[in-house]
């Protein structure tokens, strides 16, 4: 690959990654909005700080969704976007 | 193989055209992608901003099948009178919908229009006519903004702690983002220098490009947003591996 193309690509991560953060903290304020919808769910959420053990249960726990997850990928028509 | 200044044998203009009308199809099923999305986001509570820019860009990819099918046609094809069907679901059935609307953002932003960036990067320097260097450059600035919504969303969802899910689907999301023959040898004619002022990707340069992008694009953003990307990577170096392709240098 010519050098110049090497160049461009590895300048992609700022303009398209840090470009998407960036807009991510402006879309910030109604992010913050949506989540005052649920302040139950903040509530539980609050509550497993506070409990050390409890916070490792879940990890466990969503390790294990995620596992179960991937395996049922196989098998639920999991898919990519075609494109250029 | 054909050379600067030579004419463009039929093949290599075929395969150009051929591209072209396949490049308006997958514009038209990112159309119905984006509207799609941004009914969702806006159901889920997304930021109006984000769901602002999903709607947009369903907007932009209708002009950008407009601008494929001119340069199709243009090279002799013209594109089929009936719209392709809409885009199948990509995200796992098993998924939750905030889940799943993460995942095919994801798969269509952080992925594929990421990788899309890249290539209209390549091929508008190379590119022929006058016309087509206005339609790349065209594509090029509305395909920067598409993937930065991904990356956004992405964002967003770390916040709350709702992109871990995605690492170990990396593979699937991966495979069905590429030509089932990225990786393997083709025709001479895929190959020609000459495809590249048609707007065209010589096929093992297509490969580099997408590879290289994953490494130094999407692997990192994903990692940045708290995916772990391992077994994406492990799944391009399996890929690359049985290609023949040494991994990209960094």
């Amino acid at each position: 690959m010519a050098r110049s193309t090497k160049t461009e690509v590895s300048k992609l991560l700022r303009v398209l990654v840090v470009g998407g953060v960036a807009l991510a903290a402006a879309a910030g304020p109604a992010a913050a909005a949506a989540d005052d919808k649920a302040p139950a769910e903040q509530g539980a959420a609050a509550k497993a700080k506070d409990k050390p053990a409890a916070k490792h249960k879940g990890k466990a726990k969503e390790k294990a969704k995620e596992d179960a997850k991937a395996g049922e990928a196989k098998d639920s028509g999991a898919g990519g976007v075609k494109g250029w | 193989m054909s050379g600067p200044g030579l004419p463009v044998p039929d093949r290599v203009r075929e395969l150009a055209a051929s591209a072209w009308v396949f490049r308006w199809q997958v514009e038209l099923e990112a159309e119905v992608r984006f509207a799609g999305l941004a009914n969702r986001l806006e159901s889920l509570g997304a930021p109006t901003l984000i769901v602002e820019l999903a709607r947009r860009a369903a907007g932009e990819e209708a002009r950008h099948a407009v601008l494929c099918a001119r340069m199709a046609a243009e090279l002799g094809r013209p594109v089929p009178a009936l719209s392709p069907p809409p885009p199948p679901a990509v995200a796992p059935s098993g998924l939750a919908e905030e889940e799943a609307v993460t995942y095919e953002l994801t798969a269509a932003c952080c992925v594929t229009e990421s990788v899309s960036v890249a290539v209209l990067t390549a091929l508008l320097p190379a590119a022929g006519a006058p016309s087509l260097h206005r339609a790349l450059r065209e594509l090029l600035a509305d395909e920067v903004g598409h993937a930065r919504l991904g990356w956004a969303h992405l964002a967003l969802a770390r916040e709350r702690g709702r992109t871990a899910f995605l690492g170990p689907l990396l593979p699937a999301m991966l495979e069905g983002s590429v030509d089932e023959d990225l990786f393997l040898p083709v025709e001479p004619a895929r190959e020609e220098p000459a495809l590249l002022p048609l707007g065209v990707l010589p096929h093992a340069l297509k490969r580099e490009l997408f590879a290289r992008s994953l490494e130094e694009v999407v692997f990192p953003g994903l990692e940045g947003a708290g995916v772990d990307a391992a077994a994406g990577r492990a799944w391009l170096a399996a890929r690359a591996g049985a290609a023949g392709d040494a991994p990209a240098s960094r």
